[in-house]
């Protein structure tokens, strides 16, 4: 199912993650971030660089995202996991909790932009963002939506974003 | 309007047994309270109460557990359908909100990547060599996959997608809804005025949807949509604008009016603010409508809960009769919600189903009987 040459990206940026300490620099400004965990940090990078220079005419409710992964939000998830095994429900931060869920990462990407279009998550054994990206294009054919923001954070170090459009709106452009 | 997908077969694991009639059988009998289950975690014994469909294989491996819910009811659904599958023009698509996150509660050196292990695992288990695909987005990755199912048929890329969710217990996740005071002691109460929330299911229910005309079917699927909030981690938007839209968008790819949805099923978690979104978006929509909420029996199963919600739907269709219900009249500040009364026979040709996730979410599918086909 080959999706990417039913696409072509408006954008693109590849990152590769510094430390986790230099990603908590990155937000350390901003309060409203205080109780994300890494992976959505990691996914906000992704997306702010992707948009670093504005994005236009962006239309909201015909934008949708759909993020790509082999790890999840594994770190909050052995956090709490560590916590449950020394104490019970008690030491769990109730703000913190939402982290345990990529749903908390899609939603941050979907918030940074207002963006209410559909939005997914994939977990991708191989790395290769093949199953968002089908998702990406199949949402346009669709007609549910007339571009996707791809957002892919792996296991390596890698970050990946992209702002996809139905290829043949790109080609009705330039003809 | 765009063209119905079939629904030609179904797999189930739940607590109320491992097949559709058995499902059926439990939600149409009398509302039965969540046991109370002891285990042993990291050392320590842990109470739970909760609707789960194998107590005793979760607590031998969290990992284990969630696989064979996932294989058992996708190959009996595959089974039922009797195929052609082709790795070409099929594909397995799996939603779970959680995935096996307590396998990290036995074993904390589990790689970076273990969602991805879980994934190779299942893929490994079924060995079907179609290409499957795994959707992690809370309460309503089940029924994304169901809705990103018909896409991939009515878009030409798959004749045949099994699609579904599944839920495996998580003493992780239970104890995140103990901390943040979202468990009702009395359980789950969809739009009581007195609801405190949630209450804990698990299981696995998977469809085969079809884009050919079957010689039978449960069903067709008319509409889908999906909408995110883009407003809160965790709670709904109070006006519930993104979800209205859903619910406008599957209703308009179904080509029906509000007028024409006969019956629906509701997300209805037993939480204040969901149900208060939920009730007054319904209210605006529909008025009075006969309304039931599956997760008051069930359970809130998590990523399988949109799933659920469709075989629920297909039970109502095949019996023509709501489950019971108990009148309930919300008194938030929000309209006034009246559920339909007890078991009621009422004509049911087309329903409305919701789904509505944390993180903000929102899928609304259309389904109806399969009247051109010889019902199963």
């Amino acid at each position: 199912m080959e999706a990417e040459n039913r696409m072509c990206p408006l954008r693109w940026n590849y990152t590769v993650f510094a430390s986790a300490e230099t990603i908590d620099t990155f937000f350390s400004s901003d309060k409203s971030l205080r109780t994300t965990d890494l992976f959505t940090r990691k996914a906000l990078l992704l997306i702010r660089r992707l948009f670093q220079d504005g994005y236009g005419s962006l239309d909201k409710n015909r934008t949708g995202v759909v993020l790509s992964t082999d790890i999840g939000p594994r770190e909050s998830l052995r956090d709490t996991a560590q916590l449950l095994r020394s104490g019970d429900y008690r030491q769990i931060n109730p703000s913190f909790f939402p982290n345990v869920m990529a749903s908390t990462a899609l939603s941050a990407l979907t918030k940074e932009l207002g963006i209410h279009g559909p939005a997914g998550s994939f977990v991708e054994a191989d790395k290769s963002g093949a199953d968002a990206k089908l998702y990406a294009a199949v949402q346009m054919d669709a007609g549910r939506c007339d571009s996707m923001i791809y957002i892919r954070i792996d296991s390596d170090g890698w970050g990946e974003g992209k702002w996809y459009i139905p290829s043949r709106i790109k080609k009705m452009v330039h003809e | 309007m765009k063209m119905p997908v079939y629904l030609t077969g179904i797999g189930v694991a739940s607590p109320f047994g491992n097949t559709p009639a058995a499902f059926w059988n439990a939600l149409f009998s009398p509302r039965r309270d969540a046991g109370e289950t002891e285990f042993t975690i990291a050392g320590k014994t842990r109470n739970v109460t909760a609707y789960l469909t194998g107590a005793k294989e979760y607590q031998r491996s969290a990992q284990e557990y969630f696989t064979t819910l996932c294989t058992r009811a996708i190959s009996q659904a595959m089974s039922e359908d009797g195929g052609p599958f082709s790795p070409q023009r099929a594909c397995l698509l799996i939603g779970s909100g959680m995935g096996a996150a307590d396998a990290l509660l036995e074993n904390p050196d589990l790689s970076l990547d273990y969602p991805a292990q879980i994934v190779r695992m299942v893929r490994s288990r079924l060995n079907t060599g179609l290409p499957l695909q795994f959707l992690s987005n809370a309460c309503c990755a089940g029924a994304q996959a169901i809705a990103y199912g018909c896409d991939l048929i009515r878009s030409g890329y798959c004749d045949r997608v099994v699609a579904g969710g599944v839920e495996a217990f998580s003493y992780l996740v239970y104890s995140g809804f103990q901390r943040l005071y979202s468990l009702d002691p009395q359980g789950c109460r969809p739009f009581h005025p007195e609801r405190k929330g949630i209450g804990v299911g698990d299981g696995a229910a998977f469809f085969v949807l079809s884009c050919d005309k079957p010689r039978r079917a449960y069903g067709r699927l008319l509409g889908c949509a999906v909408t995110s909030d883009a407003y809160h981690t965790v709670a709904p938007e109070p006006q519930g604008k993104q979800a209205h839209r859903a619910v406008r968008l599957a209703l308009q790819e179904a080509g029906l009016s509000p007028s024409s949805i006969d019956a629906v099923v509701a997300h209805g978690t037993g939480t204040r603010q969901n149900d208060q979104v939920e009730a007054r978006l319904l209210y605006e929509l529909f008025g009075p409508v006969a309304l039931t909420a599956p997760k008051g029996r069930i359970g809130h199963t998590g990523g399988a809960s949109g799933a659920f919600n469709l075989l629920a739907a297909l039970g109502i269709l095949k019996f023509q009769r709501l489950p019971d219900s108990t009148i309930w009249r919300m008194e938030d500040e929000q309209p006034q919600v009246s559920l339909e009364h007890t078991q009621q026979e009422k004509a049911v040709q087309n329903i409305l189903m919701n789904c509505f996730a944390f993180g903000g979410t929102n899928i609304a599918m259309v389904c109806s009987g399969a009247e051109d086909t010889e019902p199963i």
